[in-house]
């Protein structure tokens, strides 16, 4: 016999006009490696239809269930219920736009941010179709997969002070995107070119190093080390013309991509 | 026919990266200025003499005379740079506390000590170096006639405050500029309260010490 979970849910639609935001308890069994996922269906499927909610994988890896768990920004499919009380607290994530109740629209703040940053290869290379692909040291292509394996999911913006206090602030992920490019050896973009998108208090200027982030990341990217790594390679960008060669020398590495191994 | 081309673009400009840099060296300098301004008054609790011979080395040096107006120049400085990040609007700060109480996450709540005691240092601080500077040269005896005379409780309040302010704010420089990265993070959590302890330690024994020095 499994605990009884309640169940405490942020309804609001916005397409009715009649609907206010609430909070509604509901209650649940719970049985073994239940997943907040698998809670919420049978919500959905027993109590109340009209329950929204994003899924999609299922597995962590898609990104659209991110929510906010008992005050912190997590994804539903991958918190199993055994890991947190009895009584249970969802909302839905700020900062994004609410389509209603749980499910938020994280597709076009990710989408008009890679528009503004330009969150691709930018080479100047002209492009041969017939060409092999060309080849790339298999440390690095680690290290860069690494970077990309974020899923969209929002959660680092939503459990940031900053994003929550100045809302045109990119957030960590913005950021982790732009590292990965900057060591991506197929892209031309020098220190310069990333200072002009973010070097800026919108940018690597404006975190605080509230740490959230990396905390909350459910895929455990080191976000703050990364910034760390853009911000101080843009900071030294701003005063290289006013600080003497010899230092300069010493901690470019002799090269525009100094930060990353 | 003529077009009107315009060749205006958008002039580049370094100083967002300039600002950033500035509000962290200020701070570290401001930090270590602390710091040996924490030895040097406590030097008073080995001995009142010591604590003279070093204040009557920085008379004839004029380095109290110098070191103060530029300390506060640093601060002003420093206060100024930082207050961009600060909750200015009632909203923003509502905000920020919401978030924080939600999160349970410590160091969202130490940013909110961080502008807090920011407020705080920033007035006390100028009362004391206002004090200081028409009550030149410093002694341990003036210093014991103003702890007895009822300054303790200000002195205490911004003892706490710097202690604070100080050890979270050179965290927060390691973690923005990427010294203090994920693998080395929980040690330096430690060490920055080791060093907020150490300093608010020595600054409530030297406050005793002055208690106790006849006047």
């Amino acid at each position: 016999m499994g605990r009884k979970l309640q169940i405490d849910i942020m309804r609001y639609n916005p397409l009715d006009e009649n609907s206010v935001p609430h909070m509604q308890s509901f209650f649940l069994e719970e049985y073994p490696s239940m997943t907040l996922f698998v809670a919420l269906t049978q919500l959905r499927e027993t109590q109340d239809p009209s329950l929204q909610f994003d899924f999609c994988c299922r597995a962590g890896i898609c990104g659209s269930c991110g929510m906010v768990i008992n005050g912190r920004p997590s994804l539903a499919c991958s918190t199993q219920t055994r890991d947190l009380p009895a009584h249970i607290t969802l909302h839905p994530l700020p900062i994004f736009k609410l389509i209603g109740d749980l499910s938020v629209d994280t597709g076009t703040w990710f989408r008009s941010v890679g528009t503004r940053l330009e969150t691709w290869i930018h080479s100047n290379a002209e492009f041969d179709e017939n060409a092999i692909e060309e080849r790339m040291e298999d440390g690095l292509a680690k290290e860069i997969f690494e970077l990309d394996r974020c899923i969209e999911c929002g959660c680092c913006v939503a459990a940031c002070g900053t994003a929550r206090m100045r809302e045109d602030f990119l957030g960590a992920t913005s950021i982790n995107r732009m590292a990965r490019f900057h060591l991506d050896p197929r892209d031309n973009r020098t220190a310069e070119d990333f200072y002009e998108v973010i070097g800026n208090d919108q940018g690597v200027f404006g975190c605080m190093g509230l740490l959230a982030c990396e905390d909350v990341c459910p895929k455990e990217l080191p976000l703050q080390d990364q910034l760390g790594i853009m911000r101080r390679m843009l900071a030294f960008q701003s005063v290289k013309n006013i600080v003497p060669a010899f230092l300069r020398d010493k901690m470019t590495c002799g090269h525009d991509k100094c930060g990353h191994k | 026919m003529k077009g009107s081309v315009s060749c205006a673009t958008v002039a580049k400009t370094t100083v967002s990266g300039r600002v950033d840099l500035a509000q962290a060296v200020t701070g570290v300098v401001l930090a270590l200025f602390t710091l040996m301004h924490a030895l040097f008054v406590g030097s008073v609790i080995i001995s009142p003499h010591i604590m003279n011979g070093l204040a009557w080395i920085l008379e004839i040096t004029y380095i109290e005379n110098i070191v103060g107006p530029i300390i506060l120049v640093i601060m002003l400085a420093h206060f100024l740079l930082a207050v961009r990040k600060m909750p200015v609007r009632l909203g923003e700060f509502s905000v920020f506390y919401d978030h924080a109480k939600r999160m349970r996450h410590c160091d969202t709540w130490l940013w909110l000590v961080q502008a807090i005691t920011a407020v705080i240092v920033f007035v006390l601080v100028s009362a004391h170096v206002y004090t200081i500077m028409m009550n030149l040269p410093i002694s341990a005896e003036a210093s014991a006639l103003r702890e007895q005379n009822g300054w303790t409780c200000f002195y205490l309040t911004l003892l706490i405050c710097v202690g604070l302010h100080l050890g979270i704010g050179l965290f927060r420089v390691g973690v923005k500029y990427g010294f203090i990265k994920a693998e080395n993070r929980s040690v330096w959590v430690k060490r920055t309260w080791l060093l907020i302890a150490f300093y608010v330690a020595l600054g409530i024994v030297t406050i005793i010490r002055f208690h106790f020095i006849a006047v």
